[in-house]
């Protein structure tokens, strides 16, 4: 795996983690996902999710929290680490 | 001195008021379970502090109902007290530092003190203390440990000396505190933990998902009926035999005989269908409700501090948005089976008047509550499981059209999930018997009047004889296209004020297995109770309330209909069921066949600032 790529939280495979680098949208969702704990900058871990467009379980800032598919579409992440999903 | 609770969603808020003012109010663990302010008071030495519970907020920006309601109590309040999941250290501070914007001497309190040790966790309150410049408390709410100190040291809270407006700058100051403070062991996952995994699980969540509510509905249904039987049992012997000597006290007729006892059945005294306050009455209350309610809530109690419900919501989260709602939307649907009330307030924690009103006409349709059901289980049940079936596929089906029609009628946008996932939590059993003691008691003291009362105005009505005149008027309908007996008009009145009442009138009409099936749709369909109808229209106002009345009378005359014309004539109710929840399922599954493009727009739903004049304005169109 070549390292600092950017994805989408949504294309993020299980166990990965990285840096929030960018969340595309308005004043709104960055509002919301800045009160809970999601903002460029911070440490991010896609813990699972669930099938099709459903929503994917990520670590952050020492909650879990689930991010809906549309949400998950916005977040941009650069990954640092690509874990074996199964070591969770 | 007005003291606010006030902090993140989930923190254990509530069951602090609980403790600190003796009050009880409903505490669970999943985020939004309180959606309104409670008072209490409690006392320090001679002084009087009323305490207030505030629903829990992420940041000073409300983004729901909920939130909105705990940022007009900010400036209600003299004193905050802030309380922290002390797991969950860095986000909570957050709130924490916002707050100080409110220029109001604070006490911040580590909530969940024992669990930090279990979790490898160690923070230094005193160092806490220190960096944000008010006194920082360890307590544990469930045991109530600190709470004295808290009390103690309340003069000592001082107006935090810091603010910073942004957000990156104040996470960062978050990160350097986080470091100084605590630190982390590194351990093996607990079984609980493990579970956690597990049940968000793709393959393996669903299926415990689907093992856990069958398991859940069997257990209701089955213990339900078992109790019922022991309570009916001990009545027939105990209790019969003194109303029966009451009858023969009042001279077996006359008005108040009537009221009391009612009409008598064969020459004696039915418990089940004399309709009289002492006997059907308290019956219906005691003998089928009480024990069906009590089961539902020990379980939805279980479910709800254990910390499923979240889960159950990121795994139907999927399904949900097919018909127009998010997954979180599946926690006030589970709570309308118990009672619509609580079930309609929990819409709060709703983004979108779309979803509001799309989830408030799902429940007022679609979901009996647990108090109607145990009466229909008790009555359709007699004649086989098959009839109970249809009405549970009829409803499932009315559900997915309304849902699936709503999503592409209804204006506006459903924001796509966000939500904290909490740990599980192992609940303690004395908690749970305070919480099931609560809503149980919640359930006499609102329902019993309606239910006495319900069977007063029967009479009354009766002897007005504006049924006889209703009747008449409702003919066409109710015998022409729904193919029932007139005499099922009385219970349609009573359906307005109370359904399990309602339900219980049909006991004496002798109707047809088919029928008793149509008349229990119609009764759940047609109109919600009156404490349910009074909360909609205060959550979704009269225009939304209006549109939802119009949707509901429309569904029951074509759900009477359609049943009356196939049930028993064309297909038996297995098929009929069969073929229901089939049609319901293909239609959900199209529906669902591509991605919702809104949901990549831009819009303003999404922002919270959109409906900053509250849903009840009217500012946003609906159909």
């Amino acid at each position: 795996m070549e390292a600092k790529r950017v994805l989408l939280l949504a294309d993020l495979s299980p166990g990965c983690s990285g840096r929030v680098v960018r969340i595309d949208g308005g004043r709104g969702i960055q509002q919301r996902l800045e009160a809970m704990g999601v903002y460029p900058g911070v440490q991010i871990r896609k813990k699972s999710a669930l099938f099709g467009y459903g929503p994917s379980i990520v670590a952050v800032a020492g909650s879990e929290l689930a991010i809906g598919y549309g949400k998950a579409r916005r977040i941009w992440v650069e990954v640092e680490e690509v874990e074996d999903p199964s070591g969770r | 001195m007005k003291i606010l609770l006030v902090g993140n969603p989930n923190v254990g808020k509530s069951l602090i008021f609980s403790q600190l003012t003796g009050l009880n109010v409903t505490a669970s663990n999943y985020p939004g379970t309180t959606v309104e302010f409670y008072r209490g008071h409690m006392w320090k030495g001679e002084e009087r502090y009323e305490v207030i519970d505030v629903p829990g907020m992420y940041s000073m920006e409300p983004g729901c109902e909920a939130e909105r309601v705990a940022r007009r109590m900010l400036d209600y309040g003299d004193l905050i007290i802030n309380v922290l999941d002390a797991t969950n250290l860095e986000r909570n501070l957050n709130l924490t530092l916002q707050l100080a914007v409110c220029r109001k001497p604070m006490i911040v309190l580590l909530n969940f003190w024992d669990e930090t040790k279990q979790k490898g966790i160690e923070i230094d309150p005193e160092k806490l203390e220190k960096f944000l410049g008010v006194p920082v408390i360890p307590v544990s709410a469930v045991t109530g440990e600190g709470l004295g100190k808290m009390v103690e040291r309340l003069p000592e809270a001082g107006i935090p000396p810091f603010y910073i407006e942004k957000p990156d700058k104040r996470w960062r100051r978050i990160g350097l505190i986080v470091r100084e403070v605590q630190s982390l062991r590194r351990r093996r996952p607990t079984l609980l933990e493990r579970l956690q995994n597990l049940s968000l699980h793709p393959v393996y969540g669903l299926l415990t998902a689907a093992v856990i509510m069958g398991l859940a509905i069997c257990f209701i249904v089955y213990t339900g009926e078992f109790f019922s039987g022991i309570i009916e049992s001990l009545m027939t012997r105990w209790y019969l035999p003194l109303i029966q000597k009451l009858s023969g006290l009042l001279g077996r007729k006359g008005l108040l005989h009537e009221v009391l006892i009612g009409k008598l059945v064969a020459g004696g005294v039915s418990l089940k269908e004399s309709l009289g306050l002492l006997t059907t009455g308290v019956y219906v209350a005691f003998g089928v409700v009480l024990p069906y309610i009590s089961i539902f809530y020990f379980i939805l109690g279980f479910l709800e501090d254990f910390g499923y419900l979240p889960r159950l919501a990121v795994l139907m989260d999927r399904a949900m948005h097919r018909i127009g709602l998010h997954g979180f939307a599946i926690v006030p649907l589970i709570l309308a089976f118990g009672c619509n009330v609580p079930g309609v307030m929990a819409l709060r924690n709703l983004e979108s008047r779309r979803e509001k009103f799309i989830a408030g006409i799902l429940m007022a349709i679609g979901i009996p509550c647990m108090a109607q059901l145990s009466i229909i289980i008790g009555l359709v049940g007699r004649y086989g499981f098959s009839y109970l079936l249809l009405i549970f596929a009829f409803l499932f089906f009315v559900w997915t059209v309304l849902g699936v029609v709503g999503n592409r009628l209804v204006h506006g946008h459903t924001p796509s999930l966000l939500m904290e996932i909490p740990p599980y939590r192992l609940p303690r059993a004395a908690v749970q018997l305070k919480k099931l003691k609560m809503r149980i008691t919640a359930f006499l003291v609102e329902a019993l009047p309606f239910v006495f009362g319900g069977l007063l105005l029967v009479d009354l009505l009766h002897a007005l004889g504006v049924i006889k005149w209703l009747s008449r008027f409702l003919a066409p309908v109710i015998s022409g296209f729904w193919g029932l007996p007139e005499t099922v008009t009385s219970t349609l009145l009573i359906g307005f004020l109370r359904k399990d009442v309602a339900v219980a009138l049909l006991e004496p009409l002798a109707l047809t297995p088919a029928q008793l099936t149509i008349v229990s749709l119609v009764l759940t369909l047609y109109f919600p109770c009156a404490a349910t109808f009074v909360i909609i229209i205060k959550e979704l106002g009269v225009r939304d309330t209006v549109k939802a009345v119009g949707v509901m009378i429309t569904v029951t005359l074509l759900a009477g209909t359609f049943l009356h014309l196939t049930l028993d004539r064309l297909f038996t109710p297995q098929v009929l069921a069969a073929l229901l929840t089939g049609a319901a399922i293909a239609l959900g599954a199209r529906a669902g066949g591509k991605h919702d493009p809104e949901e990549f727009a831009d819009l303003p739903g999404e922002d919270g600032t959109g409906e900053e004049g509250g849903y009840n304005s009217g500012k946003e169109g609906i159909r």
